[in-house]
């Protein structure tokens, strides 16, 4: 991994929105964007081919590059990571996209994140299919699909996600649990999953 | 499908995931009564997903990467893994140098990827590893594998954590009175070196077999996962309901988001405090929010207190641990120790105590029942439980230079020798000076060798890495005799507190070998000034230099000892190094006139002293100018003795002491302080030499030799096998020993590197003409030498070999010499066996009237 110096003006748009300055966070996306990609990239282009990296992972590693020392409280660190997970989800189902154009182009179709990412490692998830069942699921709950992503493309855990959407675990629990069916139901429909 | 269409599918969806397969069916019929559609929507969702609670979506840890048995990260080989943790995997693994088993900690490498935060972590882990503590896991080593993974090295415990051993069961109050007091103990020693662990619970909490709490991963467990305390409550949370595992511990300035200071692990001790008591958690809550929301606002449950009779001071005590502002809580871990101490608490503590040794009482009876009986024995074994290992003597092994850099040698060097002094003048019985230890540098023989090489028990070595203007400092105190280790520890500072690394770690092994130190030490300890780091720098180098003893080496180490003076002028050592190299320069290891040296000598040792008055080697450095320069013998024994007592280990007091007692025809004295010379520093060959000296010089020719032969064991080099040489020749003569005699001439000669034709012309001389022959030829070299640059050390020996020779007159030309010039050897005229032919004439009188000296 390459030793990168967090991109200027991240530290102090970290203390603003410490301090309490909404707008701050908006210019930190772009910011945040362009290192989650960075990372990506890193681990797609497998600089590690040894060992396997999760999305969480990588958004954890953003949040250590521009934030780890920024003392964050627990709201804009939860905020952090709710901006995070939507913007690796773009990241991630972006690649595959550009991936799956490759791949078609050389007569091959099948495209998993499992072959540079494995998330999850169990199975295979085409992603793009995810994303846009995701996508339909925000139509029937916009919080489900807050939820899958914090859970899935930023590795919350039930209760980082509860703090994150406000929510409490029960219902998040329960909503995660029932967003996994569905989706699960929806890729199998387009056999896929 | 609609929005709220779904809502409605989803609520009886979860309802029937909550049901066992069998009994769904039963279940959506009820539920789905009025609408049967609504029940195929549901099963249609539930029949592609008939593992729904499988792992679908679920992100997993990434695979642990488990390390092979065998494997070997530096000095230590991987015996078998131990368990996992939050941080990372533990395995059991065997130190291979010190042939012990240690634990070792691999961190996850997701969890610390970030080279800085790696940094921090490691420099954390050395931080911790400096805590020496019975009530804190002992870290040995720090370390990164091959690929950059750090691991964390540390005493290898058995037992189990508290949330195990809460989990078996609630505990006996005062076994959790007790565990509160050694865990309030070890907060208190972490905390007054400046470490918080900011991450207490009882996962964080280890007891052992023997009862021993040890608060685990100090300084450490925070950084594991990247600075969000939400992280940190999450590995075991995967079901609503659960309470949060650290989320219950953590005070409100951290829950807000503050790092937390020390105060904040006083919280998290009254937490945990309560829940021992209790058996229940201080804040609870469904979700870790609401955890955290209790913690914030809600006092910990009274009725729980009140059923379990929870004494009323210790109720004050607890409340004050738990309040919401740190300001509130007790200032300090101390102030909280105290006052667990105190009252009705330190019953049950006292209590427990006679438990234990009731424990190793019976142990001890039952080897006696086993047919074990040996006092010995037993008395072994119960020492071993309570006190440590018996060190009545130190050898301070040459710290190893681990910069990658050879330049920083003197460095290492001078931090070894910074150490021998501090631990010699806070009273540690005996240690082993310079000179010697330095025979075992690079030499990586096994300690208890080196141990009974040198008549120690105990040993300490370490290594140092400097780099810019930080350095890390190890060291490790080891009971020879069984090659066990007592204490350990690592200091990361920057340069400028170099000084303090050194007091702490001489406190350390004060304490390690249970010394009590007198106030007056301690303070010694206490009172050391910063050093200027480019002055202690400039000091250690010229430190390095004059120990060569070589005259170029002198010259350079006086520029050192200059530019340490210029970086601090108010640094002490600088001038007693600047003394003693003068001194040396006046003496006979230089060829300076002491007219010149020695006032610069004295000059230099009174600043030393003037500005330290404590400097046991500006004492020393002035009393050697006042014997061999004045010839002052009162003066130089009242500065000697002042050095001894600062420092009875520093051999160069004794040296001088002894030769000043020699000088006074003292014999007696003056070879029992030159034994103590050699005890301090058995390997130093000019305290072996004056010891063989005068053992000559008071007709002890047996034992001279006997001493002279073990100088030679230990490869002296070629300057001091050439008076090796020459003392075993004349002791050989002295016994009737011709022929033995003259082949110590002959090694002499080889040591001044003559060839085969000088020493053939030699036994020529020898056989025609016996000893006076030979001693007429080294007149001649001798007088060659002199006319060189009248250097009063030669017309010294000149004035010896015309003694030999019988020329009473010649030897009074060269002693007037030698008045005129100052030698500084004329002090020893009084007792030196080679003018003894001479001292009954008048002229004698005159030279020591004329020196000022009477009898």
């Amino acid at each position: 991994m390459d030793a990168s110096i967090p991109p200027p003006g991240v530290s102090e748009l970290l203390v603003r929105w410490r301090g309490g300055d909404g707008e701050a966070l908006d210019s930190l996306i772009p910011l945040l964007y362009g290192e989650l990609r960075k990372l990506a990239r890193a681990y797609l282009r497998r600089e590690r081919p040894d060992h396997t990296l999760q999305s969480a992972a990588l958004v954890h590693e953003a949040y250590v590059r521009l934030a780890g020392d920024a003392s964050l409280n627990c709201e804009n660190r939860t905020h952090f990571f709710g901006v995070a997970a939507r913007l690796m989800r773009e990241i991630l189902v972006d690649h595959a996209r550009t991936r799956a154009a490759a791949k078609r182009g050389a007569g091959i179709s099948d495209v998993t994140l499992n072959e540079a990412l494995s998330i999850p490692q169990q199975q295979n998830v085409d992603l793009i299919l995810l994303d846009d069942a995701l996508r339909r699921l925000a139509l029937l709950d916009e919080r489900q699909c807050r939820i899958v992503e914090l859970r899935f493309f930023a590795g919350l855990s039930i209760e980082d996600t509860s703090e994150a959407l406000g929510i409490s675990a029960a219902t998040v629990s329960r909503e995660w649990m029932t967003a996994r069916v569905w989706l699960r139901h929806e890729l199998a429909k387009t056999g896929k999953a | 499908m609609t929005p709220e269409r779904w809502q409605q599918i989803k609520d009886i969806l979860h309802g029937a995931l909550l049901k066992a397969p069998e009994d769904r069916s039963a279940f959506l019929g009820q539920a789905c009564q009025t609408d049967p559609s609504l029940r195929n929507e549901v099963e249609s969702l539930l029949g592609s997903s008939p593992g729904v609670l499988d792992d679908f979506l679920k992100s997993t840890p990434p695979e642990a990467e488990w390390l092979a048995k065998g494997t070997r990260l530096g000095v230590y080989e991987i015996v078998h893994l131990l368990g996992m943790g939050g941080m990372g995997e533990v395995y059991r693994a065997h130190d291979s140098r010190l042939e012990r088993d240690v634990a070792i900690k691999v961190v996850h490498r997701t969890s610390i990827s970030d080279p800085d935060r790696l940094r921090r972590f490691e420099q954390e882990a050395r931080a911790a590893a400096a805590l020496n503590h019975p009530n804190i896991l002992a870290i040995y080593d720090v370390g990164t594998t091959d690929e950059g993974v750090p691991y964390v090295v540390s005493e290898l415990l058995e037992g189990s954590t508290l949330r195990e051993r809460i989990g078996r069961g609630r505990l006996p109050a005062k076994d959790s009175m007790a565990y509160a007091i050694q865990f309030c103990r070890g907060l208190v020693a972490a905390h007054e070196k400046g470490i918080v662990h900011r991450d207490l619970k009882p996962e964080n909490l280890f007891i052992t077999h023997d009862g021993i709490l040890k608060i685990l991963d100090f300084g450490l467990a925070k950084l594991i996962r990247p600075g969000s305390d939400a992280f940190t409550t999450l590995t075991n949370v995967t079901q609503p309901g659960m309470v949060m595992g650290t989320a219950g511990y953590m005070s409100p300035e951290q829950v807000r988001g503050d790092r937390g200071d020390p105060r904040s692990d006083i919280f998290a001790f009254g937490t945990i405090l309560f829940e021992l008591l209790t058996g229940e958690r201080a804040f609870k809550g469904q979700t870790s929010a609401e955890v955290m929301a209790a913690i914030l606002n809600q006092e910990p449950p009274e009725s729980a207190l009140k059923k379990e009779k929870v004494p009323a001071p210790l109720k004050v005590l607890l409340r004050r641990c738990l309040q919401k502002t740190p300001e509130a809580r007790f200032n300090s871990a101390r102030d909280l120790l105290s006052h667990l101490e105190h009252g009705s608490v330190s019953q049950a503590r006292s209590q427990l105590l006679s438990r234990k040794w009731i424990v190793v009482a019976t142990a001890a009876l039952l080897l006696v029942a086993l047919g074990v009986w040996k006092i010995s024995a037993i008395r072994e074994f119960i020492s071993a439980k309570f006190f440590s290992e018996n060190i009545d003597s130190i050898a301070v092994l040459p710290l190893e230079n681990f910069s990658g850099d050879a330049s920083q040698e003197y460095f290492a060097d001078g931090m070894t020798e910074a150490l021998i002094t501090d631990l010699a003048k806070i009273g540690v019985p005996r240690v082993i000076s310079r000179t010697s230890i330095m025979q075992y540098k690079g030499a990586h023989k096994p300690i208890p060798e080196i141990a009974k090489e040198l008549g120690v028990t105990g040993i300490v070595e370490g290594s140092v890495v400097r780099s810019g203007d930080r350095v890390r400092v190890t060291a490790q105190l080891i009971f020879a005799p069984k090659d066990k280790h007592v204490w350990a520890d690592s200091y990361d500072r920057s340069l400028r507190d170099v000084l303090s690394i050194e007091n702490e770690v001489s406190q350390s092994i004060a304490d390690a070998i249970r010394l009590k130190l007198s106030n007056e030490e301690k303070a010694h300890l206490a009172s050391a000034r910063p050093v200027v780091p480019e002055a202690h720098e400039a000091y250690l180098k010229g430190r390095f230099l004059w120990n060569q003893r070589t005259e170029p080496d002198l010259k350079k180490a006086i520029n050192f000892f200059q530019q340490a003076i210029a970086a601090d002028p108010k640094y002490a050592p600088a001038y007693a190094g600047l003394a003693d190299t003068y001194f040396y320069l006046g003496y006979a290891w230089g060829r300076m006139r002491p007219t010149d040296a020695m006032p610069l000598a004295r000059t230099a040792a009174q600043k030393a002293i003037e500005l330290d008055s404590d400097s046991a080697e500006g004492h020393a450095s002035l009393g050697a100018v006042e014997l061999t320069y004045d010839w002052n013998f009162p003066a130089a024994e009242q500065e000697l003795k002042r050095s001894i007592a600062i420092n009875p280990n520093y051999e160069w007091s004794h040296h001088i002491y002894s030769a000043l007692l020699m000088a006074a025809r003292r014999p007696d004295e003056s070879i029992a302080e030159a034994r103590k010379a050699v005890e301090v520093d058995p390997l130093s060959v000019p305290a072996r030499n004056i010891l063989a000296l005068l053992l000559a010089g008071a007709g002890r020719y047996d034992e001279s030799i006997q001493e002279d032969l073990k100088t030679l064991e230990i490869e002296p080099n070629p300057t001091h096998l050439s008076s090796i040489h020459t003392r075993l020749q004349d002791n050989y003569a002295r016994k009737g020993m011709q022929k033995e005699a003259f082949e110590e001439h002959v090694k002499t000669l080889q040591a001044y590197g003559a060839d085969a034709k000088v020493i053939e012309e030699h036994r020529k001389i020898f056989a025609e003409k016996g000893w006076p022959g030979l001693t007429e030829n080294d007149l001649k070299r001798d007088l060659a030498d002199w006319e060189k640059d009248h250097w009063h050390f030669i017309a010294y020996v000149i004035a010896g070999k015309y003694a030999r020779l019988g020329d009473k007159d010649q030897v009074f030309v060269w002693l007037n010499k030698c008045v005129e010039l100052r030698s500084t050897m004329l002090y020893v005229i009084d007792a030196d066996p080679e003018l003894a032919p001479v001292r009954s004439d008048p002229r004698f009188a005159e030279i020591k009237r004329k020196m000022g000296i009477s009898n």
